[in-house]
């Protein structure tokens, strides 16, 4: 019994113990070299008002290193690494020279030095400021390049006056930039800005300074249309009218779907629902665009303003998950405009790659057929190419010259097939084949039915031109060929004769 | 009964003054102010030695009174392993970052200048890792002409790339001279510590600029882009000026065709291929320890058979862990590989709470390994 007791504390103790230290420390030890440098930067410093004299590296084991301090009034200290950067945050530690220690990555002892007076000067020499969007936002990874108006040093009174970030850092300045928007910053930030050439003294030749939001005026139905006719896919949109031109491409729109549980009115009981959500950085919402409420499988299309980020914009519509088989895909319009459009799906097994045992792998392996690295192959070219025509050929109104790029197709298919280096590429270069084989004797049958019923409508006396007439006729063997019903092959023998 | 009391007692004391090692707590400072007292007499004798070399260091030592506990673990440790104390030497120059070098690296096989009128590119071709194109420093040389670039954790593959001073550029292009240097130095450590240092001079002045865009695992860019003359000082009113720059003409970044093929949902279609297997990743990004396993089981063990009927595909789990920073996500996060919509959707329907879904970021594309990759966040119970 007494056993259990003794165990039974021991292990409330250690719980109490741990539940003490943070989850995420901060090292206490760093490498040697990191160490040399450090203390090296530390010299000449100052540590709670009172001056550093020297300091040293120590180490407790073979790899872990630590300084060990000697301060103007004669104290000796010992400084671990995590102790340091708390001293930082909260500038009890301050370096020589007006600079400032960071420690940018989290979680290692990896440090810079901020030399402010040099921030200084290019801060307020900068005319535009590249902001690159952190972790998880959806916009990670990507910069906009917006116009500076004004850099300023934290004052008591302002926003975020010694406040500080969710890793302890101070907030120390801000930049307010033209299209109204406010960046504060860290040093460590600031120390990011300058590693990272963020501030510029000039505007960019290639790309656009942005200084001034783009702001919503309305949005417009982009009505149901055929995208594929080989695929059976079809597109609508939603028409994003701005103020001005949209000076981005169109990857800086990027979506999202997020899932909500709402309570349903009638049982009472929470039901996921899922929205989409296409994000619109550096843009506005002053004044109210009436959305609307249903459009194809949208459901409550409408534009808000993002309340988490400043001068965002979000066109949210809800959705069912089971009919988003294809993300939606933004364009850029020259009237001012972004169009979001949406695609639907008849036939899902049309939309599947080539199932190849060949392809199973569940190694490191590129999702396409392309191969990893940058050089285009000879298959490549030629898979390229076939499929720029099809995309082309579906954009032709004429059908005729639909049908013979299709035919051009064929032949770069077959090009690509021949050249082919793997399974996949081969597989997906005859399904290609395969997918257009399968509806071109209907479009063969209605083309040739059309000319012979605009011959007709032409006058009895009308001779056919015979030049047309092969080419037609050439159209149909082929058609013949690969016809699937008995239905085609009837319609064919009959157009034949006519030609004929 | 009392022993066990005892023991309770030693026990929590001995915890308590190990928590206290990390926080800058009251004891420690009267524990300093101590210190510093008893000290202060032996360093006012030695005060004219500052600074001080290593045998005062030694001194400084000594002279440490009323160890705690942790300073007698430090001793105890001195005794056996003779610990180095090192004085640095003075650091002259304001580049003291010391940025982590030893995961990996890049390497330079070759290079071309493809030439623009309005922006050349200089790209390297080898292996690069993109998580390390943050780190490379590009600086102003000598001249105006010249730049710069600092390639840290990098070697020359020297079979392929044997040149180190390449002044064959063509006289209508933009690059005089191209120098090259591998500088490959022993750390006192026993590390290496390798890094490959460009001179690039032009016939113009111009500015170089890391395009990360055109820039991968397998090539990295850079653009020159010439300077912009500098603006004549108007009364133009602000209004106006921005007019002026609403009217510029925007360039977008180019895509090569296949990546437009990939970024169009329809043309992407016709270039994936299939796979008969999910690859997921869990990570947790919340505060309660374990979520990304709980999270692990409850897929794996609960709800695997219905997810693989619906995606038809089989789920693997290849990963559980927790992110590396101090990320808290208030809500779960589902990030999917292009072509993977369906299947994270059908995820995000059977976990438990609310998911954001969204593609991976493009700086983010290089890892194929993995398909889905969910962050528990914060409301995941």
């Amino acid at each position: 019994m007494n056993k259990k007791i003794y165990h039974f504390v021991l292990a409330g103790v250690m719980f109490l113990a741990a539940f003490n230290l943070p989850v995420f420390a901060f090292p206490e030890y760093t490498s040697r070299q990191k160490a040399l440098k450090l203390a090296g930067v530390l010299d000449e410093g100052f540590f709670r008002s009172i001056k550093i004299a020297s300091v040293f590296v120590k180490n407790r084991g073979e790899d872990d290193y630590y300084l060990q301090a000697i301060l103007d009034d004669g104290s000796s200290r010992k400084w671990l690494i995590n102790r340091i950067r708390e001293w930082t945050h909260a500038d009890e530690l301050i370096l020589s020279k007006n600079r400032a220690l960071v420690f940018p990555s989290q979680g290692s002892t990896d440090f810079g030095v901020l030399d402010k007076n040099e921030f200084y000067r290019t801060v307020l020499n900068a005319t535009a400021f590249v902001k690159t969007f952190g972790k998880h936002d959806v916009l990670e990874g990507k910069s906009l390049i917006l116009g500076v108006r004004r850099f300023r040093i934290l004052q008591a009174g302002d926003k975020k006056f010694l406040t500080t970030n969710r890793f302890g850092e101070r907030y120390r300045y801000v930049l307010e930039l033209e299209n109204g928007s406010r960046e504060y910053f860290t040093y460590t930030d600031a120390f990011g800005f300058l590693q990272r050439t963020a501030l510029l003294q000039e505007d960019p030749e290639n790309v656009s300074v942005l200084r001034k939001t783009f702001k919503v005026r309305e949005l417009k139905k982009i009505p149901l249309q055929k995208e594929d006719e080989l695929r059976g896919i079809w597109r609508f949109g939603i028409e994003v009218v701005f103020d001005g031109p949209i000076l981005t491409s169109p990857d800086w729109f990027p979506y999202q779907v997020v899932e909500f549980k709402m309570r349903d009115p009638e049982t009472g009981r929470y039901k996921a629902q899922f929205f989409l959500q296409i994000i619109f950085p550096n843009s506005e919402k002053i004044r109210e665009v009436s959305g609307f409420k249903n459009h194809e499988y949208l459901r409550y299309v409408e534009i808000d303003a993002d309340v988490e980020h400043q001068k965002r914009v979000i066109l949210r519509a809800m959705i069912n998950p089971d009919a988003l088989d294809l993300p939606p895909f933004i364009e850029i319009t020259d009237r001012n405009s972004v169009i979001v459009n949406f695609y639907s799906t008849t036939d899902q097994s049309l939309t599947q790659s080539p199932d190849l045992l060949a392809s199973h792998s569940a190694g490191e392996l590129p999702r396409s057929v392309f191969t990893p690295d940058q050089v285009e192959t000879e298959f490549e070219t030629h898979y390229l190419e076939a499929v720029g025509m099809i995309r082309a050929a579906q954009e032709q109104l004429n059908t005729h010259l639909r049908i013979e790029t299709y035919f051009k197709a064929l032949e770069a298919l077959k090009r690509a097939a021949l050249s082919a280096e793997f399974d996949i590429q081969i597989a997906q270069a005859l399904k290609q084949r395969d997918i257009l084989l399968r509806t071109m004797p209907k479009l063969i049958i209605r083309n040739v039915q059309m000319t012979i019923l605009a011959m007709q409508l032409d006058g009895e006396d009308a001779k056919p031109d015979p030049e047309m007439t092969e080419i037609l006729l050439k159209q149909l063997i082929h058609a013949e060929r690969y016809a699937t019903t008995q239905d085609q092959q009837q319609k064919i023998v009959s157009l034949q004769s006519i030609l004929r | 009964m009392f022993k066990f009391f005892i023991i309770f007692f030693l026990l929590f004391i001995i915890l308590t003054g190990c928590s206290t090692k990390s926080s800058d707590s009251l004891s420690e400072e009267k524990q300093q102010e101590l210190e510093q007292e008893k000290i202060t007499e032996d360093l006012e004798k030695k005060a004219d030695e500052f600074p001080v070399s290593l045998d005062a260091a030694a001194t400084a030592e000594e002279t440490e009174p009323a160890p705690t506990s942790d300073e007698n673990e430090l001793k105890a440790q001195k005794e056996q392993k003779t610990p180095e104390v090192f004085k640095p030497e003075q650091q002259e120059s304001d580049d003291a970052s010391m940025i982590d070098k030893t995961n990996s690296g890049h390497m330079l096989d070759r290079f071309e200048l493809i030439p623009d009128k309005q922006t050349p590119f200089l790209t390297f071709q080898g292996f690069f890792d993109p998580g390390q194109f943050h780190h490379i420093q590009i600086t102003p040389g000598n001249s105006k002409t010249e730049t710069i670039v600092i390639l840290p954790n990098t070697f020359i593959n020297n079979v392929l790339f044997p040149e180190r001073v390449v002044t064959s550029f063509s006289d209508d292009g933009i690059l005089e001279k191209l120098k090259i240097e591998e500088k490959i130095t022993s750390t006192e450590s026993g590390g290496i510590d390798f890094q490959v240092i460009l001179s690039i001079s032009s016939i113009e002045e111009h500015m170089l600029v890391l395009d990360s865009e055109k820039s991968d695992s397998r090539r990295l860019t850079f653009a020159l882009q010439k300077p912009k003359k500098k603006k004549i000082q108007t009364i133009a009113t602000k209004e106006q000026r921005v007019e002026n720059v609403v009217e510029a003409k925007v360039v977008p970044p180019k895509n090569n065709l296949r990546e437009a093929m990939l970024l169009h949902p329809v043309t992407a279609l016709m270039s994936f291929r299939h796979f008969d297997q999910l690859n997921v990743a869990i990570l947790n990004a919340s505060p309660h320890l374990g979520g990304a396993q709980r999270l692990a089981v409850m897929l794996d063990r609960q709800q695997k058979r219905m997810i693989e009927k619906r995606m038809g595909m089989k789920l693997k789990i290849v990963n559980i862990s927790s992110v590396r920073e101090q990320t808290i996500l208030p809500k779960t996060k589902i990030y999917f590989h292009a072509n993977f919509l369906k299947a994270a959707l059908i995820l995000a329907e059977v976990l438990p709470g609310e998911q954001v879904l969204e593609p991976v970021p493009d700086s983010r594309v290089s890892n194929l390994a993995t398909d889905v990759k969910i962050y528990v966040g914060n409301n995941f119970e």
